[in-house]
């Protein structure tokens, strides 16, 4: 299986193709290629590590049962992404609907003043541990919908032809839907002197 | 003249240098005249650059072999159930001595069809030294155990194991811990959760035993 893995020259394409003839280590080379792509996606999607890891497990184990699911005419990257995206926004849902107890508990939470006044002292925003935290929490507060486009587009530098196909919406929503999401992006961390990452 | 909602509609665009030619001048006479709009997309670019940047973090160690545990059990395509195998913690530990680890076993050595004759006992008190190899042999390659470093007495302890087989996430798997831990509090036990987190240790590698590779704090 490391053969495969140590291949980069052959596409994703090839590989689904191969394990679609019940070849495995073309499935653990796809595994290899895309577990932490995948991670990255579902961790700045969902914020939390753990349900991310296991969003990409079950992704993972969803390509495995249903390999002839994919048709050669998808790229196979976009395919993928869909299954983990679709996941995520299911986690996302599910996580509200526990959500909906701790908060009436503990009152009304403003998230909005939370950052501000993390900020407040922006001269001490100084460390790249932090920096991540703040943008990591703005990014939460994005409706899926903008969160899932910026995450594609600005952190895993899809392009928007590749983002369309993920989230199967039209090249001119993916364009017009980026734009807003860094505006409100940009809106939340206006106040904020960016250290270098 | 278009007013800054129009304009701010073509930011990205401009950004990525997709504009045609007459709409980024356009785009750049206003910038030009409107300070509120020049701002707004110097904040836009420097965002998107931050996004760029943010760090790509990596799956755990126990990722792939939790996968390959599942995969497993979805080869054998009719699962048996078989009850989550959890020990009883029915006995005392130094109090704030102890700190929960996790093991991950597996390797060629652990090969092992059956389990259901494990030996090692939740009041079982062993240095690492001393686990008996058939204590470890009757894991299955794929299990997960969680032992206490007694740092006092310079010992581990296995408190807990659990199939990864049997389990279906990371987190269903810490989540019966964590009840585990609960019941600890109650019975006037330390509590495991105040260890420290996630921390991963490098544990020694016996050359009689070199499938004990990794030991991971995960409370
Ligand atoms: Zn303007």
């Amino acid at each position: 299986m490391s053969d495969l893995k140590l291949q980069p020259d052959i596409s994703d394409e090839e590989l689904i193709r191969r394990f679609q003839e019940d070849d495995f280590a073309a499935y653990n080379a796809i595994v290899h290629r895309y577990k932490d792509q995948l991670l990255n996606f579902a961790y700045r999607f969902l914020g939390n590590v753990e349900e991310a890891e296991d969003i990409v497990q079950e992704t993972f184990l969803r390509l495995y049962r249903n390999k002839h699911a994919y048709r050669q005419i998808a790229k196979f990257s976009t395919w993928i992404y869909t299954i983990a995206g679709n996941l995520a926004k299911t986690e996302l849902r599910k996580r509200k609907r526990r959500r909906v107890v701790s908060i009436s508990d503990m009152g009304f939470e403003d998230k909005d003043h939370e950052i501000k006044d993390e900020l407040a002292n922006t001269e001490q925003v100084a460390n790249s541990a932090l920096t991540e935290k703040i943008i990591q929490q703005a990014i939460d507060e994005l409706p899926p919908r903008f969160r899932q486009v910026i995450i594609l587009r600005d952190i895993q530098e899809l392009s928007y032809e590749e983002v369309g196909s993920i989230l199967r919406i039209p090249l001119g929503t993916v364009k017009s839907r980026v734009n807003r999401a860094r505006l409100k992006l940009q809106a939340k961390l206006k106040d904020i002197k960016m250290p270098a990452l | 003249m278009k007013n800054c909602d129009h304009y701010t509609t073509l930011f990205s665009d401009y950004i990525d240098g997709d504009l045609d030619d007459r709409a980024r001048s356009s785009l750049r006479a206003h910038l030009a005249a409107c300070p509120a709009c020049a701002q707004r997309l110097n904040a836009m670019q420097a965002v998107r650059g931050s996004l760029a940047q943010l760090p790509h973090i990596k799956t755990s160690e126990s990722f792939d072999l939790l996968l390959q545990a599942r995969l497993r059990r979805e080869m054998r395509q009719a699962p048996r159930r078989r009850p989550f195998p959890l020990f009883e913690l029915n006995w005392r530990v130094p109090a704030y001595a102890a700190a929960a680890l996790c093991l991950v076993f597996f390797g060629a050595l652990l090969q092992r069809r059956s389990y259901s004759s494990f030996i090692a006992k939740s009041s079982d008190s062993v240095a690492m030294d001393t686990v008996r190899r058939t204590d470890l042999a009757a894991i299955e390659p794929g299990y997960l155990v969680f032992v206490e470093l007694d740092t006092v007495n310079n010992l581990y302890r296995i408190i807990n194991y659990g199939g990864i087989d049997n389990v279906n996430s990371l987190q269903d798997f810490r989540r019966a811990l964590a009840q585990q831990d609960d019941n600890r509090t109650r019975t006037g036990l330390p509590n495991l959760r105040t260890a420290p987190q996630n921390r991963s240790v490098t544990m020694r590698t016996r050359q009689d035993m070199p499938q004990l590779r990794q030991a991971e704090f995960i409370f």
